[in-house]
């Protein structure tokens, strides 16, 4: 059934705020039905706006408008914006992207880009869920700092993932392991695990990794563990697992931070497993388990296990397969330089070949 | 770049055009080494680590050779792998095909282009081995730079040792050996090389018929004395039986399977049986050698032992091929006979390149079975490039047009691959080396 409602509030005051008016750089499946007016004509209708002679280095954020003037699909479809932001070399992607829900008339948001260090050169509005017609003009800088009632829906969830945030220990359920407490474990079957229970529904994307800092009073030389990663829609799979091996060094003490940046998934990242090698002996207390956020994810580099392997049939993103390659080669730079000695004594004696007739 | 060419041109000699070819030849096998493997490789250097860390030997398969061969390099070279026991470690040798973890891990390690470089260097060896000797096989200077170079660059043996990762090499080396020992008249050594290649790969059994032809050329033309062809054939059949006497003498229990059977052959002869058409097969394989017997018999001096070798080991091994490439690699069983066919010239080379060019093109329209597979090539995948695989652009080409589909394009490039097949087998049945080449 096709509704047809019509609104018509202008958004003037938005005018005052930043400069003079621009057309969009660019729009896909919207066609212009008058004056900054456009109808959706495909199935990925987006603007995007030039943002950079619009910021300042005082600038706090942006107002964004759109003037829902009809919808023309049915209303079980809720419609909603897609707002996304690039900087420099970024693309568009799910890790800069914040929605928010949009209804019928005059909608007003404030995207506090001074929040997660966001200087954007380009602003993307897509509109999801929607047969409508919209009027819409170019997002607006704004130097003052505005309350979070304006902030878009999704905003909050995003900040928390980018700031980060601690699991409950308490979350955390061990599967043949002995329970002392939460978080506290002895060991108990050849396959011990703990689970987080409560679905996380984050985008891996968005956040950085997951930290944990545990004590772990194995004496093993090498202690072996596997973090699985279960996705919306999908099963625990070894295919989905990241092996990382810590060395005895003489204390209990553990802190790992395992990236998320190879899982490589669109999906939602609902609950994670952390196996650990049997041991008859041992005990596991887990002091803290935190989804780092990308704002935070430098301090928790050095936590990295040094042998970590990603377990994956996904095909991985050209920039995680360059840093992958460069981080191999730079691990392993003794053997770089023999090969690289190798390949050009090869190409000199290819070279003092053709130059011993001259 | 254009005062190199000019002076390659102009400037240097054949023998300092085909040194630097060689060392081009060489370079690209070095560029390939540390960036690709399948995972059989992970799960043939698992047992390899086992044998060596365990100084026990004897692996219980029909292809001990090349696993002593693997073995003795290693001995030197682990001083250069890096977490062994961890990468390396296999708990329970009767299961050591390697768990896709496992291989994950392997190709995950920060080390993994140091291993990969390692592990590849008898291959490396062998192939330049193998090169040597086919310079050595070829009088004429022309023809021995056209195989030369055609071996150097043909890309079944670049794939099937530096991107597969696989030993077929050392297999081939002692088949090479054998047609040139042939050649020599030395045919206690010929037996040796032979019986070393048929315990380096199990599909080299087919060959037989093909060597014991070669003795009954010199049986039949009185240049060798019975004696020794005699003793050729004993060499042949102990070595055929190999692990036997090992298991025999020394009691020896095979490491990595059960009790050993020797006529057990693995994929390569099962692979024939298994379709549809396996009744067909001997047919093939029994019409290029009696062809053969029956030309050998009737044209007395036309065809030397050496030439009876290698035109009835490619008549047989074609014949493997006529029904499908099977897995990339193998193919790399058929490369030497084909090289080693040049020797009768006239009307060989274009059909030979088709036929590579067929294969080439095949699996380029077959990426998940050739290249960049999840467990193929692991270290370095396709979107690294972003430029996608061939098989994609072809079919961002071609699409909608249903004749031009990827699926009928492999399928005639098969069929032409089998035209070749044929060409080869009626040529080399029908031709022989120039007597100048003979003398």
């Amino acid at each position: 059934m096709t509704q047809k409602l019509t609104t018509s509030i202008w958004l003037i005051a938005l005018l005052s705020l930043g400069s003079a008016m621009a057309a969009p750089m660019a729009v896909n499946d919207f066609e212009l039905a008058g004056d900054d007016i456009y109808q959706t004509a495909g199935p990925d209708p987006h603007l995007v706006f030039d943002y950079k002679n619009n910021k300042s280095m005082s600038t706090k954020g942006s107002w964004v408008s759109i003037d829902l003037i009809e919808q023309q699909n049915t209303n079980a479809y809720k419609p909603k914006l897609q707002l996304y932001w690039r900087q420099g070399a970024e693309t568009f992607s799910q890790t800069r992207m914040i929605s928010a829900n949009i209804k019928l008339g005059e909608n007003r948001f404030f995207l506090p880009f001074s929040l997660i260090d966001a200087s954007p050169d380009e602003v993307r509005i897509d509109l999801e869920g929607c047969v409508c017609k919209i009027a819409i003009k170019e997002p607006v800088a704004s130097d003052e700092v505005v309350a979070a009632k304006y902030h878009p829906s999704g905003f909050a969830k995003y900040l928390k993932l980018y700031q980060g945030f601690d699991l409950a220990i308490n979350d955390w359920v061990g599967q043949e392991l002995v329970q002392e407490r939460p978080g506290v474990f002895t060991f108990s079957g050849w396959d011990p695990r703990i689970i987080n229970q409560t679905p996380l529904n984050i985008s891996s994307g968005v956040a950085a990794g997951i930290y944990f800092a545990f004590d772990y009073d194995t004496q093993a030389p090498y202690q072996k563990f596997e973090l699985f990663w279960q996705l919306a829609g999908l099963k625990w799979s070894a295919l989905r697992s990241a092996h990382f091996l810590l060395e005895n060094n003489g204390t209990s003490q553990k802190q790992i931070f395992i990236p998320f940046e190879r899982i490589y998934s669109s999906r939602r990242l609902n609950r994670l497993r952390l196996d650990f090698a049997a041991c008859e002996t041992c005990r596991f207390a887990l002091k803290q388990a935190r989804i780092v956020g990308i704002s935070e994810q430098r301090k928790y580099q050095e936590f990295i296990p040094d042998r970590l392997y990603y377990v994956h049939t996904e095909h991985p993103p050209a920039a995680v397969m360059k840093r992958d390659i460069a981080r191999k080669l730079s691990h392993d730079w003794p053997f770089f330089l023999v090969w690289l000695l190798l390949i050009v004594a090869t190409t000199g004696l290819g070279f003092r070949f053709i130059r011993r007739q001259v | 770049m254009s005062r190199i060419r000019q002076l390659i041109d102009t400037q240097l000699s054949g023998m300092q055009r085909l040194a630097v070819l060689v060392l081009l030849a060489i370079l690209l096998r070095l560029i390939l080494m540390p960036f690709f493997l399948h995972m059989d490789l992970l799960s043939e250097f698992k047992r390899v680590n086992y044998a060596v860390e365990n100084l026990s030997f004897y692996p219980g398969f029909n292809r001990i050779i090349t696993f002593w061969i693997e073995c003795a390099f290693y001995s030197i070279t682990q001083l250069f792998v890096v977490n062994g026991e961890l990468l390396l470690f296999l708990p329970d040798p009767l299961h050591s095909t390697s768990t896709t973890t496992q291989h994950f891990i392997f190709a995950g390690d920060p080390h993994i282009f140091r291993h990969l470089f390692i592990f590849k260097i008898p291959y490396l060896v062998f192939d330049l081995l193998s090169a040597w000797l086919i310079w050595q096989y070829f009088k004429s200077s022309t023809w021995r730079n056209v195989a030369l170079l055609l071996w150097l660059f043909n890309p079944v043996t670049i794939y099937a040792s530096y991107v597969f990762g696989r030993f077929e090499i050392i297999s081939i080396f002692f088949l090479i050996a054998t047609a040139l020992s042939l050649k020599q008249h030395r045919v206690l050594v010929a037996a040796l090389s032979f019986g070393l290649a048929l315990n380096c790969r199990e599909v080299n059994i087919i060959y037989v018929p093909a060597f014991l032809l070669a003795l009954y050329h010199f049986l039949a033309h009185s240049q060798i004395s019975k004696t020794r062809i005699f003793l050729a054939f004993t060499v042949v059949v102990s070595l055929w039986q190999l692990p036997q006497i090992i298991e025999t003498l020394t009691g020896a229990a095979p490491l990595f399977s059960g009790p050993t059977k020797v006529v057990d052959i693995d994929r390569g002869i099962t692979a024939l049986t298994a379709s549809k058409f396996a009744g067909v097969y001997p047919f093939f394989l029994l019409f290029g050698i009696a062809a053969f017997v029956l030309l050998a018999r009737v044209s007395n001096e036309t065809y030397l032992a050496h030439e009876a070798f290698v035109v009835a080991g490619a008549s047989t091994i074609g014949a493997f091929f006529v029904t499908g490439f099977h897995s990339a690699h193998y193919f790399a069983w058929i490369m030497p006979f084909l090289v080693l066919l040049l020797y009768q010239r006239e009307g060989l080379l274009l059909p030979i390149l088709a036929l590579i060019a067929c294969w080439f093109s095949f699996w380029m329209l077959n990426p998940e079975g050739a290249y960049f597979t999840p467990l193929l090539a692991t270290p370095i995948h396709e979107s690294l490039f972003g430029w996608g695989n061939f098989a994609q652009v072809y079919q961002g080409y071609f699409r909608g047009h249903a004749l031009l589909d990827v699926a009928n394009i492999r399928t005639l490039i098969f069929t032409f691959s089998v035209a070749c097949l044929i060409v080869i087998a009626v040529r080399a049945l029908s031709l022989s080396a120039p007597v100048s080449e003979k003398q």
